[in-house]
């Protein structure tokens, strides 16, 4: 029985060409979009699964309270982890992480490694990584010991044996300067992608001079530290002992009133998706995104379902014959009702592996927009079997149910005279879905206009500064005295304008101090600059003068205490209530030193736009990482050449490094970036596949009404009338799906603008562009068979009824 | 085998009753073969679908071998329908995208016939029909009096007691009309119970019993 039903439905679909590839081609689509957005989300959620140990490790956050503002980052001092072991029996173990970048030397090879993280020895025990070569317990246990991963060890030392090796590094710590020699004590597999914690070589902890047993410090936060807790449980017991213990605490941390200092924990599993803590390991994922996605998926595979019902019932008159001659030979309704239930899912199954091959074939692409981490192969496994056999089913009986119903309930008596037809039936189904696709995809549209318009107006306002054509160059202590004889020497390339030394860009500042005035204690960002800062970047003064090298002489000696000059922006001033013009010569207390507002910058961006601008201090500072280096925009592969070529010959040690600002500026917004990439594709999908069925259920109706028009065109309407003939009820229906997608896409907007502290304004035109967009897509596409109906000759579509 | 009772079948329009048949009564025995005469829309396909149960009288009582067909359920009549009866149309009504072997098979399929019985049942009819060579064309690829053949073929394989045909041969060259209503003929000889629908008095003349139908009434 069941081959009598599939030879039906193969036949069918060869019989019905036009018809089958739209089924299939619509469905495998939105299969595999769906499929898609599985990948990403089983990526995502899989992070740092591979732990054996995830559910016992939890991840200390640091929450601070100074002078009434509250923080918390993903950073602590050295002291939590030792302190913690002592005091907590729910503490089994932990490891202290930190985070940077360093120098690496091996014979001719130098490169910097912006992936290079210390870790205490416990690291292997806590974590599920692949330890090839070398002791898990022994391999981080002495100081000056390193790990490479495979790709790294390769990089160094080709195809030779690594350990026992020894090479130079130099850590970029303002505590630690200069080069060191490592011994290479194990080699293990590259780091997993959905790992949090990713670098390409780990040295040990104890070899940073912090790590002293004296040394131990709560203030100081520049480390990760996860605990190995006993049980999963602990953790709310272990949570809610902390704050008494640190408020033991407090007079080793100086703290005095309302000010306190305590730890928070996070679940290993949940810091990917769930932690909004800054500091950590990378710019984590988003739940919501997870959420947003996945919605958008079910959509799209909502929208090729309705095109599958759609078509299906249309054309069901088609198959009423067959229907009515079964019954009459002995079908019972129910047989029928399996038939078409197993066609469906027979054409289910075939989109299905046609989306499969799809899937494979975008995949290169899909990771270029989303990172590593995505196979299908991940969809190899039980759950994976579970999740593809659901939505075969899923598919097959949304698409099949209805059609399913309408044709089994045919009555052969009526169906086999010949006279019957079914175009009425479902038309109020078939309506409603035209309108659900319809709403879907001018939502999606709607919204990527509106996220492309904020992405255009983030890149287009005045940051303040002059981000473009500017080179940025790590510099460390390490290379200190040749800073100023490359800037002498960059500056006698006429195409370089000007070369300022800063301790980071000026694109995300988030190094924090404090400034006392009045009694009033606020929290400010820093950025130490040199004399040619605002110069370079062309940053306004508007009131004061600049910084001169005397000043950072100063600053660096330390010798006086009163009188340093810094430079602040209007934002400080006004949560200080100082007037700019009475600011100039005043003295406040930053970094517990006496200073003096030498000059008052106006407010630029230096952080995401999803936060406001806050209070900033420019100070003299000799110490700097970043030299940045203002083009003029002519002849830059030349300016680059000359600038390497210098570099090269003066700090042979370093890796000639160099990014453009304003592609440092994009990072910033990356997440975003990829939000938008994503949008248009889904976008594009749900308007193809939405008019991808509505030229089938066109062509179908035009069909249909070929006898109608035939008359109509013998009683002299024009292919004019023929036109709004035919696309009256569809271009009611868009209005309705646009009156119902604008406040739906309005509000979905509104909520993800909210989290920009700086935004565009949402404008009208948008909706209104997409409404006459949609009506001239379906005027074109219904446009496309009414002229061939037409133009028919009538006599000829008449003789054939 | 077959019993009417004062079978009424009418439509209710808004305003009016359009009747179809009135006052039906009618006995038929088993091994009979019967013509149902009468102009067009005097309601000879109605009544034939009302014994084929396809359709249902609006009043009266309908009796199959003495069971009371008005009172059953869907599912009853189904049962009773594709165990007893054959169909035959004037259009055939084959599956277009079946074989001739699949539309033969298919109302064996139905009715649950286990694979080695129902291979033998269709080389046999395949046989009886003299159509073996024809066995895997498609209905589009056969004469109208071959398709014809193969739709009776498809109506007795599942050995009815009763066959209904509608105007079986109306389709038809007068040749192959023939060959048709000696078939029926034959089918008779052989036990089967026949009522059909024709306009020909030849055809009929093939029948044992006509019953002329007018306006919905039998004829006297």
């Amino acid at each position: 029985m069941l081959k009598n039903y599939l030879k039906i439905a193969v036949r069918n679909i060869l019989k019905n060409k036009v018809n089958s590839f739209i089924n299939i081609a619509g469905l495998s689509v939105g299969i595999a979009a769906c499929v898609l957005i599985a990948l990403y989300v089983i990526n995502e959620e899989s992070y740092d699964s591979f732990n054996k140990n995830a559910d016992r490790i939890v991840r200390a956050t640091m929450k601070f309270s100074f002078n009434g503002v509250t923080k918390e980052v993903a950073i602590t001092g050295t002291k939590l982890l030792p302190a913690f072991e002592r005091n907590f029996p729910e503490v089994e173990s932990g490891v202290r992480l930190y985070d940077t970048r360093a120098i690496v030397k091996y014979r001719n090879k130098v490169f910097e490694e912006p992936k290079f993280v210390f870790a205490d020895s416990t690291f292997f025990q806590i974590f599920s990584f692949k330890l090839l070569e070398g002791d898990a317990v022994k391999a981080l246990a002495s100081p000056q010991s390193v790990i490479l991963t495979l790709s790294a060890a390769r990089k160094y030392f080709g195809g030779e044996d690594a350990i026992g090796k020894v090479i130079r590094i130099s850590t970029r710590s303002l505590t630690y300067v200069s080069w060191n020699d490592y011994t290479v004590t194990g080699i293990m597999q590259d780091c997993p992608s959905n790992s949090q914690i990713k670098f390409d070589l780990l040295a040990s902890f104890c070899s940073l001079p912090v790590a002293k047993p004296g040394e131990e410090q709560w203030w100081n936060a520049d480390y990760i530290t996860y605990l190995l807790l006993k049980t999963p449980e602990s953790i709310n017991t272990l949570r809610a002992k902390i704050p008494a213990y640190m408020k033991t605490q407090d007079e080793e941390l100086g703290l005095t009133g309302n000010d306190y200092l305590t730890f928070n924990l996070e679940p290993l599993r949940r810091v990917h998706l769930y932690s909004r803590v800054e500091g950590g390991f990378e710019p984590s994922g988003d739940y919501r995104y997870v959420l947003i996605f996945s919605l958008i998926a079910l959509l799209i595979l909502g929208i090729s379902c309705a095109n599958y019902i759609n078509l299906t019932t249309a054309k069901a008159v088609e198959r009423a014959k067959e229907v009515g001659v079964r019954k009459v030979i002995g079908a019972f309704r129910l047989q029928l009702f399996y038939q078409f239930i197993a066609e469906s899912f027979f054409v289910a199954a075939v989109s299905f592996f046609t989306a499969l091959m799809l899937v494979e074939f975008v995949l290169p692409i899909f990771k270029d927009l989303y990172g590593t981490g995505l196979a299908l192969s991940s969809l190899i496994s039980t759950e994976g079997a579970a999740v593809i056999i659901m939505l075969i089913l899923l598919i097959g009986l949304l698409g099949a149910a209805y059609p399913a119903f309408i044709l089994s309930r045919f009555q052969p008596a009526k169906v086999l005279k010949g006279s019957f037809k079914t175009g009425q039936s479902g038309v109020w189904l078939r309506k409603s879905l035209i309108v659900f696709q319809f709403v879907i995809s001018s939502a999606l549209i709607i919204s990527t206009l509106i996220i492309k318009d904020q992405l255009d107006y983030i890149h287009n306002k005045k940051l303040g500064y002059d981000k473009n054509n500017i080179a940025v160059l790590p510099v460390d202590e390490t290379m200190l005295d040749k800073t100023g004889v490359l800037k002498d020497e960059f500056l006698k390339n006429s195409n370089i304008k000007g070369v300022t030394l800063a301790t980071r860009t000026p694109i995300f500042i988030n190094s924090t101090g404090n400034i006392v005035y009045n009694n009033k204690k606020i929290l400010v960002n820093q950025l130490g600059v040199d004399k040619d800062f605002l110069k370079t970047l062309g940053v306004k003064l508007t009131a004061g003068s600049n910084f001169t090298g005397a000043d950072t002489i100063n600053f660096m000696s330390r010798t006086s205490n009163t009188g340093l000059p810094i430079i602040v922006n209007e934002t400080l001033l006004r949560e200080l209530n100082i007037s700019p013009d009475k600011a100039i010569g005043m003295t406040v207390v930053y970094g517990g030193r006496n200073c003096r507002i030498k000059g008052v910058i106006k407010d630029f961006y230096f952080a995401s736009m999803h936060v406001r601008i806050s209070p900033l201090v420019l100070f003299p500072n000799g110490y700097l990482n970043r030299m940045m280096v203002k083009m003029s925009g002519s002849n830059l592969s030349q300016t680059i050449s000359y600038m390497k070529k210098k570099w090269d010959a003066l700090v042979p040690d370093h890796p000639f490094n160099m990014t453009f600002l304003n592609d440092d500026f994009s990072k910033l917004y990356a997440s975003e970036g990829r939000t938008q990439d994503i949008f248009y594709v889904f976008a594009a999908l749900a308007v193809a596949l939405a008019c991808l069925g509505l030229f089938g259920l066109v062509s179908f109706s035009v069909q249909q009404r070929t006898k109608e028009i035939g008359i109509r065109k013998a009683l002299g309407a024009g292919t004019g009338n023929i036109l709004s003939l035919l696309s009256k009820d569809y271009i009611k229906l868009i209005i309705i799906s646009n009156l119902i997608a604008c406040p739906l896409a309005w509000y979905a907007a509104s909520r993800w603008l909210e989290g920009f502290a700086y935004r565009t304004e949402i404008s009208i035109w948008i909706f209104v562009n997409v409404m006459i967009a949609a009506l001239t897509l379906v005027i074109i596409i219904i446009g496309l068979h009414a002229i061939k109906a037409a133009t028919a000759n009538p006599v000829k579509s008449l003789r054939y009824e | 085998m077959i019993k009417l009772h004062n079978i009424e079948k009418f439509y209710n329009n808004k305003v009016i009753k359009t009747f179809v048949l009135r006052n039906i009564n009618l006995e038929i025995e088993e091994g009979e073969f019967v013509s149902i005469m009468g102009p067009s829309g005097a309601g000879k396909t109605t009544l034939l679908n009302i014994i084929g149960m396809l359709d249902s009288p609006s009043e009266g009582g309908y009796y199959f071998l003495d069971e009371p067909v008005h009172k059953m359920n869907e599912k009853k009549l189904s049962e009773l329908h594709k165990t007893y009866i054959g169909f035959v149309f004037q259009q055939y009504h084959l599956i277009d995208e079946l074989t001739v072997y699949e539309n033969l098979e298919t109302p064996l399929l139905y009715q649950k016939v286990k694979a080695d019985e129902r291979k033998g049942r269709i080389a046999e009819t395949l046989d009886k029909f003299n159509i073996v060579a024809k066995k895997d064309l498609f209905p589009n690829q056969l004469s109208g009096g071959q398709q014809q053949l193969v739709a009776i073929a498809r109506a007795i394989i599942t050995e009815p007691r009763l066959i209904l045909a509608d105007e079986p041969t109306g389709n038809l060259h007068s040749d192959q009309g023939k060959d048709i209503m000696e078939l029926l003929k034959k089918l008779n000889k052989e036990g089967t119970t026949i009522i059909q629908v024709t306009h020909s008095e030849t055809n009929a003349a093939y029948g044992n019993r006509i019953i002329k139908l007018k306006d919905g009434w039998i004829e006297k």
